[in-house]
């Protein structure tokens, strides 16, 4: 421990100058850190915590969310907000509550494994199951009802097709 | 998981390097593939003819690329104005203050409440091979200082070994260097290397090895004063009759490589990342400002570009004052630097070649989002003695930079407590930027105090940006790949008609400032070339 290192030279210089009325005891120098910090014990005092944690992928270079919910949570929610609604700056995030683009399934899996103008894809980060997945939530929430679901296998299958084209 | 059967893309190209190579492997395919490239920049701007009949040039964005081009063509005599969708010039070079506010997409509002220090959101450390930025703060008088990249006592941190304990950088560093010497010094010694390496050769290199990886006399990397000298002491040597100076204990081989935290050292031979680096005084935002102040006259703020018209003779830039309702208003000008991030030009009506309105649409825009916690004192500093550098961690928040300035100030202090971008390819970049405002400074907290405990006791206030959430850029920068430049890059930069488009997107330095200024720098003299042909 810091304190015991220090405290022992402080100690012998003080017997040792104790004559000596203007010395100036000083701590030995212990290069620093004697101890690397250790994560605290205990509760974290950082409130709501624990719920903001859960939003990130449990890896960095792979989704690790399954629901469709925590994937648009985790990255969708970005630029396409919390309730589907995009965003106006000097350009436009498009709203994917009531948008008829997403009438045909296959053009939002698209979007998601090829990108789309300013936005980047997310086939390598999400699989065919986690695209799918946040293709229906996207396809059911907020209100949206557009007929059909996305499957694993559809995703297979536009995979590798339409990648790239978007490029 | 499915993958495809295709070309791998430069993702899984770097995700397979990384794999089998390591992540130093992987950073130095980043670099081949274009995130190092550095300018043929002379140390001049351009010579321009300059503008012989009074042309007139509209430039669109007062970044740095927009007011390099108006700063130079002016000088050329040509009649520049400049149109700006914020109220304020400099771009992505801003920096962030206490009292400063902003609203972001979606509505929430950041605030800033520091009472010392900043965050400097985009653009915060300058290489020294920038030549042109520099050139720039010289010319306009902006204060440089050095920017502490490297330090020894900072941490390399991995939640994953060493039980979270996070390890010193100089530590890490000396040990591994220790022991690659030791086992390539033993793959010497017992002639593993007869056939590639001559006797003579062994001999110098085993002597070399000894002195570089400062092995004992049986080419052994083990604890003694003589590491101490390099590696540091527990007991530093003293004074009077201070107590017998004590070396420090290398960690252990085996779990040094498994923690992986070497990987991370790569970062520190990055050429950006050189020594030494500089930063300017009072935060990043004064390049800006002191562009600003010099085109001031120049610049048309609050301006926001719905329209690029163009003809034979000229352009037509249509545009609304975004203070003045919905009027659409005018400028004409002979020629259009445009320097408008392409995330925004995308979605813009604008005359220009399919050509280049493919390419315009066709680079992404990369996540990216910083963090800065305020704590009541400078703990780093006074408890553990790191002065200027940044921690790596594998925790979301990555890095945590300690500030270059007010070094061994007694009041409160600003850590950049969490930063990515996309060109690391982690998704956590996407989360940061989905969370809102306060929810930012909360996971910084959280996982920042992992590695400094006295977050919890020292805490102040935070603040944050999310690139992806600036209304004027929505995202970071131009996230290129080598196809995408195959393929548009060309496009992208050449003049079309009369207009032309500049910015770090139009260069080989993506998402660094030297990249716009040196596109400005270029797109001007081929114009001016262009015009006096």
């Amino acid at each position: 421990m810091k304190t015991t290192i220090t405290m022992l030279p402080v100690a012998l210089l003080l017997a040792g100058f104790a004559v000596a009325q203007d010395a100036r005891p000083f701590d030995a120098p212990v290069d620093s850190p004697p101890d690397l910090p250790t994560a605290p014990a205990g509760p974290s005092p950082v409130e709501g915590a624990e719920e903001v944690l859960q939003m990130f992928s449990q890896q960095p270079d792979q989704f690790t969310q399954t629901g469709g919910a925590a994937l648009y949570d985790t990255s969708c929610r970005a630029c396409h907000m919390g309730e589907g609604q995009g965003a106006i700056g000097a350009g436009t995030y498009p709203h994917l509550a009531a948008n008829p683009k997403l009438t045909s399934k296959y053009y939002i899996v698209t979007v998601l494994l090829t990108g789309y103008h300013g936005m980047p894809r997310f086939g390598d980060q999400m699989d065919d199951e986690q695209i799918a997945a946040v293709s229906n939530y996207v396809r059911t929430a907020w209100g949206n009802a557009y007929p059909g679901t996305v499957t694993a296998e559809d995703v297979a299958g536009l995979r590798g097709k339409g990648e790239g084209a978007g490029d | 998981m499915t993958m495809p059967i295709t070309m791998p893309t430069r993702r899984q190209l770097l995700a397979m390097i990384g794999t089998s190579a390591g992540s130093a492997a992987m950073y130095q395919a980043m670099t081949s593939m274009g995130f190092a490239a550095t300018s043929d920049y002379t140390g001049k701007p351009p010579p321009l003819a300059g503008a012989r009949n009074g042309e007139s040039v509209v430039i669109l964005g007062a970044g740095l690329a927009g007011l390099t081009a108006a700063y130079e063509m002016r000088q050329a005599g040509y009649n520049v104005k400049v149109l700006e969708y914020q109220d304020r010039g400099g771009g992505r070079c801003w920096t962030i203050k206490g009292g400063d506010r902003f609203t972001e997409l979606g509505g929430a509002e950041v605030t800033c409440d520091f009472e010392t220090g900043y965050l400097n959101p985009g653009p915060w450390r300058l290489p020294i091979h920038h030549y042109a930025v520099f050139d720039y703060c010289r010319k306009l008088g902006v204060a440089l200082e050095p920017f502490i990249m490297k330090n020894e006592k900072a941490y390399l941190h991995n939640s994953k070994a060493f039980g979270g304990t996070p390890q010193q950088i100089g530590h890490v560093e000396t040990d591994i260097r220790g022991y690659t010497s030791e086992l390539l010094a033993k793959s010497v010694r017992q002639g593993a290397l007869d056939e590639t390496v001559t006797r003579e050769d062994q001999e110098r290199l085993l002597e070399g090895l000894r002195g570089w990886g400062v092995l004992d006399k049986d080419y052994r990397y083990v604890k003694s004063d003589e590491l101490g000298e390099v590696r540091g002491w527990d007991v530093l040597p003293g004074g009077g009759l201070m107590p017998e100076a004590e070396p420090s204990t290398p960690i252990a081989m085996s779990p040094l490589l498994q923690s992986g935290l070497w990987n991370d050292l790569f970062t520190f031979n990055h050429y950006n990342h050189h020594p030494a680096l500089f930063q300017p005084v009072g935060g990043m935002g004064k390049i800006g400002d002191a562009f600003t102040r010099e085109c001031r006259d120049l610049i048309r703020f609050n301006s926001q570009v719905v329209r690029v018209e163009q003809g034979e003779n000229g352009v037509t830039v249509h545009y609304r004052d975004r203070e003045g309702g919905d009027d659409i208003l005018q400028e004409t000008a002979d020629w259009c630097i445009c320097t408008i991030p392409l995330s925004v030009l995308a979605q813009m009506d604008i005359d220009v070649s399919d050509a280049k309105k493919k390419a315009i649409a066709a680079v992404p825009y990369a996540s990216a989002f910083k963090v800065a916690l305020e704590f009541k004192r400078r703990f780093w500093e006074e408890d553990e003695w790191i002065v200027g550098g940044i921690s790596y961690t594998d925790l979301p928040i990555v890095q945590i930079a300690y500030p270059s300035h007010d070094l061994f100030d007694k009041g409160p202090g600003v850590l950049q407590a969490a930063y990515d971008t996309y060109t690391a390819e982690k998704n956590w970049t996407y989360t940061f930027n989905a969370l809102d405002p306060e929810e930012r400074i909360i996971a910084a907290r959280e996982y920042g105090r992992r590695i400094h405990p006295q977050y919890d006791a020292e805490y102040m206030s935070g603040t944050s940006c999310a690139w992806h959430r600036v209304p004027w850029t929505l995202g970071c920068y131009g996230q290129w790949t080598e196809e995408l430049r195959a393929e548009h890059y060309e496009t992208l930069c050449e003049i079309d008609g009369r207009v032309v488009l500049a910015g770090e997107h139009c260069s080989h330095i993506p998402a660094w400032q030297e990249g716009a200024i040196l596109s400005a720098l270029d797109t001007i003299r081929r114009l001016d070339r262009r015009v006096n042909a």
